[in-house]
């Protein structure tokens, strides 16, 4: 089931190019990466979806609730944690937790009791009283984490959420989101720059760019059942392309070998190919069109695909006009592919 | 390890329909505001003119009867005399608020805005199930509160001990005759509270830092009543606005409007119909301040 929907959703500002175009997008339960470069439309997209924009064209649903007409319960429901220092001036924790709890229409008493377990939650027991201007960053990313915990919602927006956290602070973030979605079933909307951190929570990711949705799938589908092969290989390359499209196999080059290494031992050029949708049986196919072009395979390992990987191909591909989006971003040519 | 192994706990308590969505900030906004130092004693200066007054409502001295007895045309009924020996002393207390008050004003209100824009906090409020119109009703509503306790419940306060002298036989008679001076201390309030508050938001809005808020905000109550002061004596080119330009004078023309006398101050004061046009447009310009900033703020970075 899905938590957001957009259809073919447009936002403009002014006369400028617009900030979202004609972005059709469904984001599943669990955890979702939200990712793209500055301007991508991120901002933009969540703004829409909480309400904050309301003169869109397209359609946007979140939790079943139209995003135009039920603003105000879609942010009763949803909680949203900025990326920026967002901080309610000279308030302690348990102040500042309590009082948005409040403008969200809990009682005082209840959200007083609410904000001291929230804060409990996310770790900040200790500094309960102290003013939100004395935290250090990483007590300002649990605190806001709390804020927006606090109405227990259904849906939570993280823009940046381990921004400026140090790595144990960073990875014992991780696992609490981890926690909240999977032991909680909240579902979380992860729009981040880093990369590897989406990887290790989310279930799903979305890349825009230029208002524009590249890509989306589910981070499973990196992980090697990609059926995509490298392979390492020592003689004709021509012939070893030729041969292996006889056999149905799409081959494209891999990353340059390093200066020096463009050579075997015994003079042999080297060169390294990445097989695309070669399937399960594709190692004894590879062999015997590597036998039937006398190429010496050196190495032959299947692909497993980091998340910045295929970022930065749908980037690339959208910037160089090939296409690429849905799932089939996973099968573009795997030149930085570990 | 973080605490939150200890698990999370669902809300089960509900969300509270009743009453308005900004009732929090204005809440919290009070709160925030009585425990500063400069409000409390502004207060306890206010409370000394309150008292100051009510001791000259006690022993008014029989020639400022006489004065005022004569002033009334000789007319010299006791009831008269009262009622405009009251009206004499409210007056005095609402002429020596009205200086202070922009004070008040300015103190409680000058950061209400601005350290929501410097702290980013803006975002935060608008995430939650409240629209701009929520959050500048609830910013409003914060300054206009603490005029209301600050300088109407005196004022009432001194009307009721004003009535409260008066022999029992007589003070039912004399309360009915007060209800001129109430409306009049209620339009002064409304003005004020509106005006006073929307003008403090407004610069706190362009300013986006307290302490400029402060210093712009005094300076353009103060320096108002400077113009109106240098061009009371004149007839420049637009004259009238001018003169209205001092939103202190602007509210006590309200006053005096509604006791249905004419306001007495050095030279020409501002027309009735000047100040509420200043006034008006005071406010409006507030609430189109804080509204389009609220109308365009950006959520993430």
């Amino acid at each position: 089931m899905s938590v957001v929907q957009v259809a073919r959703l447009t936002k403009s500002y002014g006369r400028r190019p617009p900030a979202l175009t004609e972005v059709t997008l469904e984001i599943q339960e669990g955890v979702t990466g939200l990712l793209g470069p500055n301007g991508a439309g991120k901002s933009t997209l969540l703004q829409c979806v909480l309400g904050l924009l309301r003169d869109f064209t397209g359609d946007a649903t979140v939790l079943g609730l139209d995003a135009r007409r039920d603003r105000l319960e879609i942010r009763r429901r949803v909680g949203y944690m900025p990326e920026s220092d967002s901080l309610l001036p000279k308030m302690s924790g348990v102040t500042s937790v309590r009082y948005l709890g409040q403008l969200t229409g809990m009682a005082r008493r209840h959200a007083l009791r609410r904000a001291h377990e929230c804060l409990h939650y996310v770790g900040l027991t200790e500094a309960l009283y102290r003013p939100g201007e004395e935290y250090s960053t990483g007590m300002r990313q649990r605190l806001k984490l709390a804020q927006a915990l606090v109405h227990d919602p259904e849906l939570l927006f993280l823009d940046e959420p381990v921004s400026g956290m140090d790595p144990a602070g960073r990875d014992d973030f991780l696992a609490l989101i981890r926690s909240l979605a999977k032991d909680h079933h909240k579902h979380v909307v992860w729009s981040s720059h880093m990369l590897p951190d989406v990887q290790k929570v989310a279930d799903g990711v979305l890349v825009l760019d230029k208002g524009r949705l590249l890509g989306s799938f589910r981070l499973e589908d990196l992980a090697g059942a990609s059926g995509r092969w490298r392979v390492e290989a020592e003689g004709d390359e021509t012939e070893f392309d030729r041969v292996l499209a006889s056999h149905g196999l799409r081959a494209v080059a891999g990353a340059p070998a390093p200066e020096g290494a463009s050579v075997g031992g015994d003079g042999v050029p080297r060169f390294e190919r990445a097989l695309l949708r070669a399937g399960a049986d594709a190692p004894g196919a590879i062999l015997t069109a590597a036998r039937e072009a006398h190429v010496r395979v050196r190495a032959l390992t299947p692909v497993v695909e980091q998340l910045e990987d295929v970022f930065h191909r749908l980037l690339g591909e959208a910037r160089h006009g090939s296409s690429g989006s849905g799932v089939d971003a996973l099968a573009g040519p795997a030149g930085g592919a570990r | 390890m973080t605490l939150y192994t200890r698990g999370y706990r669902r809300y089960d308590h509900g969300f509270s329909s009743k009453g308005v969505r900004f009732g929090p900030i204005l809440a919290q906004g009070y709160r925030d505001a009585v425990r500063g130092k400069a409000f409390r004693r502004l207060n306890a200066f206010f409370l000394l003119i309150l008292v100051v007054h009510c001791a000259w409502l006690y022993l008014t001295p029989d020639w400022m009867i006489k004065q005022i007895a004569r002033q009334s045309h000789g007319t010299g009924a006791s009831a008269i005399t009262s009622a405009l020996s009251m009206r004499f002393v409210v007056t005095s207390f609402v002429n020596a608020l009205t200086g202070l008050l922009p004070l008040l004003v300015v103190f409680v209100g000058g950061g209400l805005v601005a350290e929501d824009l410097r702290t980013r906090a803006l975002a935060l409020y608008l995430v939650r199930p409240l629209t701009p119109v929520d959050y500048w009703l609830g910013k409003l509503t914060i300054p206009a509160t603490v005029v209301v306790v600050s300088f109407l419940a005196p004022a009432l306060t001194l009307v009721l001990f004003g009535i409260l002298l008066k022999p029992s036989s007589e003070m039912l008679a004399f309360a009915s005759e007060q209800g001129p001076i109430v409306v009049a201390l209620l339009a002064y309030t409304a003005v004020v509270a509106l005006a006073f508050s929307s003008l403090v938001l407004l610069v706190s809005t362009a300013t986006a830092r307290r302490i400029p808020a402060l210093i712009l905000g005094a300076a353009v109550f103060y320096g108002g009543e400077m113009v109106r002061a240098t061009v009371a004596h004149t007839n420049p080119p637009g004259a009238e606005f001018w003169r209205a330009t001092s939103l202190m004078s602007d509210a006590r023309v309200v006053f005096h409007a509604c006791l249905d006398e004419t306001i007495l101050l050095e030279g020409h004061p501002p027309s009735l119909r000047a100040a509420l046009f200043v006034l008006g447009g005071v406010t409006a310009l507030g609430a189109f301040a804080v509204l389009r900033r609220a109308r365009t703020v950006e959520i993430t970075s």
